[in-house]
């Protein structure tokens, strides 16, 4: 296991696709401290802070998922995960890999664009309407989203690798934005879709704000987070089954 | 004698098509088996489940008597190297980063060795450029230094002169020799190219239909095909006696029939038989080559 985290640590360090999903989830939220800047000085802050939920909660697991998802289908497109496999490496540890892999990659794509952000706007902007608890929670929801939408992507691309997983991946996240938006028009009481709003990035991008406390914050860690692991499970469970040619 | 690779039965079966059909086969320790069969026959099919791509429907496939059932066929496949079907590499990288990323695989301490594969197989003035802008021949030739990291014990090699001119032929069958003669590697070989393989293989799998039809030793496979007079007669002793007499060489394959390994005059030999009331009932010649010992196993056209 300890071989496999090495090598595709490494690997990712080396690939393109790291490198475009960093800079390009930082300059999201780059771009949203610079256009979301105006409006009232006591509110910039917070509006800006609002701004950087609303797109970080979606586009950049959108984008940092799309970039893993190039990364995991390398290894199917090119042939080289039979070499995991030849050697003896047990699948159920080749896909805990890409997923602890993918977290770590989320994470380091998260401390640069929202860590760097809010450093950012601590030293230059106006923080006097930020409320430090509403900060953090919403901070803690955009990671467990982050995490739920890896996860989902890894099953993805196990399951379709390659372009058409990709496909895939963004046409599923359309249809769940349509289905939130429809769903809080028609059922907006629902307990189901509530707690499904709870485990995808498309269910909080109309809910999640720093101007108010998010509606039971630790559901929603704890709905995203079973999400994943279910994602996990259920991609282990394939994995192991699948006939790599 | 010590087999690398057994199977017994083995099955597999993708929704209604039987890939393979109870296919037994023993590849013995030290040896270069050549791995003979038509287009679907089952060839790449087995080489995926020897390397734990896929898994069998029903049978059993063991690899240094350790059981696909068994956790200690993971430890068995670490003394495997392998080429299935298409080199498996990162195109985006160089030839040394994909031995590079293959050695951490495998878990080695260090890089050392990487040079000497790569000049082993003929890349070692690659430098910079990426896989992805080799020619196919020496793609095939980093697929085989990848399977060659870690200095594995036993490597199956799927069609590996596919798509090579004759000079890469060339280099991958002297390649195949060193490795097995000086390392002393098992090398299980699958190829179209029958007379190619003739020329390296120490055993033979003939398979059809998913099953082996016929395991062989190179000498037994030589002695099959060796150009002889098959003879049926009414008295197979009398043409012994008169063949021991001769100091003619000959094999006795049936009851009633003999190949002479010689071209003898049948007049005289007639008339000497009919000595002993032994009359010649056929005569002919036989002349077989590998493909035509593949072709006689299998029957059919050739797809060879």
């Amino acid at each position: 296991m300890r071989n496999l985290l090495r090598t595709d640590f490494l690997r990712l360090l080396k690939s393109r696709s790291f490198y475009v999903a960093l800079v390009g989830a930082t300059a999201i939220v780059y771009a949203c401290i610079f256009f979301g800047s105006s409006g009232s000085p006591e509110a910039k802050g917070v509006s800006i802070c609002n701004v950087i939920c609303s797109m970080s909660v979606l586009m950049t697991p959108l984008f940092v998922s799309g970039a893993y998802m190039l990364f995991v289908s390398a290894e199917f497109s090119g042939g080289a995960i039979r070499n995991k496999m030849i050697v003896g490496h047990r699948r159920a540890n080749v896909y805990l890999s890409w997923n602890l892999i993918g977290l770590a990659f989320g994470m380091i794509v998260t401390t640069a664009s929202i860590g760097t952000a809010a450093i950012f706007i601590a030293l230059f902007g106006d923080t006097s309407g930020l409320i430090a608890d509403h900060v953090i929670a919403a901070t803690v929801i955009v990671i467990c989203m982050l995490i739920s939408k890896l996860c989902m992507s890894i099953l993805i691309s196990v399951i379709i690798p390659g372009a058409k997983g990709m496909l895939f991946n963004y046409l599923f996240t359309y249809a769940l934005l349509m289905f939130f938006v429809i769903m809080y028009d028609f059922a907006p009481d629902s307990k189901i879709v509530d707690v499904l709003s709870r485990c995808f990035p498309e269910g909080q991008v109309t809910s999640l704000n720093v101007t108010f406390m998010p509606d039971r914050p630790w559901l929603t860690v704890l709905c995203a987070l079973a999400f994943s692991a279910l994602c996990a499970v259920l991609g282990v469970y394939v994995f192991k089954r699948k006939d790599l040619s | 004698m010590d087999y690398v690779l057994t199977t017994e039965g083995l099955r597999k079966t993708y929704r209604n098509f039987n890939a393979l059909n109870g296919l037994s086969m023993h590849v013995p320790k030290g040896a270069i088996y050549g791995f003979v069969g038509r287009n679907g026959a089952g060839k790449t099919t087995l080489i995926r489940l020897a390397c734990g791509l896929q898994f069998p429907t029903d049978g059993e496939l063991a690899l240094y008597g350790a059981s696909y059932r068994d956790g200690a066929i993971h430890e068995a496949r670490k003394r495997i190297g392998a080429v299935v079907e298409t080199p498996s590499i990162f195109p985006a990288m160089t030839a040394e980063d994909n031995l590079r990323h293959q050695y951490r695989v495998l878990g080695l301490p260090n890089y050392d060795g990487i040079k000497e594969l790569l000049e082993l197989v003929g890349l070692a003035d690659t430098g910079r450029k990426k896989a992805e802008q080799f020619s196919l021949g020496m793609r095939q030739r980093l697929g085989i230094a990848i399977a060659l990291c870690g200095h594995p014990d036993f490597m199956i090699l799927d069609e590996p002169i596919n798509g090579l001119d004759p000079q890469g032929i060339v280099d991958v069958r002297e390649l195949i020799l060193k490795l097995n003669r000086e390392r002393g590697i098992t090398i299980l070989i699958s190829s179209h190219i029958l007379d190619e393989l003739s020329r390296i293989a120490t055993h033979y799998g003939f398979i059809d239909s998913g099953r082996i039809v016929r395991e062989m030793s190179a000498d037994e496979l030589q002695g099959a095909c060796r150009k002889c007079v098959s003879v049926r007669v009414t008295d197979v002793q009398a043409l012994v006696r008169e063949l021991e007499r001769r100091g003619t060489d000959y094999s006795v394959t049936g009851a009633d029939s003999v190949d002479i390994y010689a071209q003898p005059n049948i007049t005289e030999l007639a008339l000497a038989l009919w000595k002993d009331k032994c009359e010649i009932l056929t005569c002919k010649e036989q002349d077989e080559n590998l493909e035509g010992f593949f072709l006689s196993l299998v029957g059919g056209e050739s797809h060879a």
